[in-house]
């Protein structure tokens, strides 16, 4: 492992060899107030730079971490849906059925609030730029897919990836701090008719393996 | 309405937040003798002109980038507090230099007082960086930085720079206040207090601590050079304008004594 300073008063690990997010996780409970993981690295905020690294390492080696599956009704309707499938010399149909044929480890949670990073896609339907021009207003509930990555926005945002369908699920953080897709657990989209979306309106979506199914 | 920042959130994809001047924030939560009261909130206002009414008796503090302020009231002033009576009203007027104002009203009856000398959040002859998690990925020469009229407390947009332009295609990684992002086409974006938690593009270099209040302040249009800084000589700086500050508020705390408390 090594570290490179974010400010004066936080660093960057690099080179950890457990899944980030395990490592964040073990420094949260060895009392770091704020630990992020994301692809390949963790920020530590607020610590000694001379933090002890290898007692975070041996936290997370020590310890369980619960694995969830966490089921996303979705509609594959997105307003990108057309366009990105042609990019990818699909129809709109297999984009959506190659969407759901892969399930999801969230890597990360950041950029908005509750924002789950997801992936990697399946090599049909990866390598999609960004949208030339993102969009100022991205509606909550919106699944989006850019690169090799998929994502679902938590929240009315401004964005630049490929929006190909809406979950009608809240994936907001709760006022009690709940994320509804956390860093490790594994996500799978499902499709559903528009009477299901309605009746699923503004629902958590369902945890199918693990705490709290 | 900002709130003093709330760390501990960066997980969930939530940034400590706060006001973007810090100083500033403090000062009037001094002025107003919130500084133990967890959620003070106050206004902040982005080269913006309000008219506040007040619904009951109580005082008023108005803190940072100089503003003109009329009111009925005798002692409404910038950069003082003031009391305030029931269903009277300030009108306060965005200037011309600096950039964000702190307003703030406290049910409590205090006597007008107006600050001394205010610390020199606005006057700015460059902002002090260090090397970030990307500087040696490329070349960054240190180019004055004009800022765009894209900014508000998510970040601070820039006038591409042509010398940093890149291709760099890079994992996203957690990122902080003040961190400099560079988009492929050279935008410099400097992260503000709502800025994202984690960040795709490069970032050569990040404002030193002690130089965020001044961030708050940038106009449009405004050019300023950037100096590059060791991390432990911004440590330091960090310690010392810090102390700085704990001096101006201790005095500030001793020049108010006698404040008879509501």
């Amino acid at each position: 492992m090594r570290t490179e300073a974010l400010n004066e008063s936080s660093i960057l690990v690099r080179d950890i060899p457990i899944a980030p997010w395990k490592f964040a996780e073990a420094a949260r409970r060895l009392g770091v107030s704020d630990a992020v993981a994301s692809y390949e690295t963790v920020g530590l905020f607020d610590v000694p730079a001379d933090f002890d690294l290898e007692q975070i390492l041996q936290i997370a080696e020590a310890s369980d971490f619960a694995s969830r599956t966490v089921r996303i009704l979705a509609i594959y309707d997105g307003p990108d849906l057309v366009s990105a499938a042609e990019l990818l010399n699909l129809t709109p149909e297999a984009l959506a059925l190659a969407h759901q044929g892969t399930s999801y480890p969230c890597h990360a949670v950041g950029f908005r609030p509750g924002f789950a990073y997801l992936g990697p896609l399946s090599a049909t339907i990866s390598g999609l730029p960004r949208r030339a021009q993102p969009r100022t207003h991205v509606p909550p509930g919106s699944i989006a897919i850019t690169g090799r990555q998929t994502a679902i926005y938590p929240i009315a945002s401004p964005g630049g990836w490929q929006l190909i369908g809406r979950t009608p699920h809240d994936l907001s953080v709760t006022e009690d701090l709940q994320l509804a897709i956390r860093p490790g657990d594994i996500v799978q989209f499902v499709a559903c008719s528009e009477d299901e979306f309605q009746s699923n309106l503004g629902t958590r979506p369902q945890v199918v393996i693990g705490e709290g199914q | 309405m900002v709130k003093r920042p709330k760390p501990g959130l960066r997980h969930l994809g939530i940034p400590p937040s706060g006001p973007f001047d810090t100083e500033s924030f403090r000062i009037l939560e001094t002025l107003l003798r919130q500084s133990n009261a967890t959620d003070f909130e106050a206004i902040e206002l982005a080269n913006a002109s309000v008219e506040l009414e007040f619904p009951t008796l109580g005082t008023v503090a108005i803190v940072g980038a100089p503003v003109s302020v009329q009111s009925d009231l005798p002692d409404a002033i910038t950069n003082a507090r003031f009391p305030v009576t029931t269903g009277s009203s300030v009108k306060i007027i965005a200037g011309t230099s600096g950039l964000r104002t702190y307003v703030a009203f406290a049910p409590v009856s205090l006597r007008a007082t107006r600050l001394s000398r205010v610390p020199g959040s606005v006057a700015l002859h460059a902002i002090r960086v260090i090397p970030g998690p990307q500087f040696s990925h490329g070349t960054w020469p240190l180019e004055p930085l004009t800022v765009s009229p894209i900014q508000d407390r998510v970040g601070i947009r820039y006038q591409p720079v042509d010398t940093w332009e890149h291709q760099l295609e890079l994992p996203s990684e957690p990122a902080v206040f003040g961190a400099i992002q560079v988009t492929p086409n050279g935008t410099p974006i400097i992260l503000g207090p709502d800025g994202p938690t984690i960040g795709g593009y490069p970032k050569p270099y990040v404002v030193c601590r002690a130089d965020l209040p001044k961030l708050a302040h940038l106009r449009t249009g405004q050019t300023v050079p950037l100096e590059m800084i060791q991390l432990e000589t911004a440590r330091i700086a960090n310690i010392e304008s810090g102390q700085q500050m704990d001096k101006f508020i201790s005095e500030l705390e001793i020049a108010l004594t006698g404040d008879c408390q509501a």
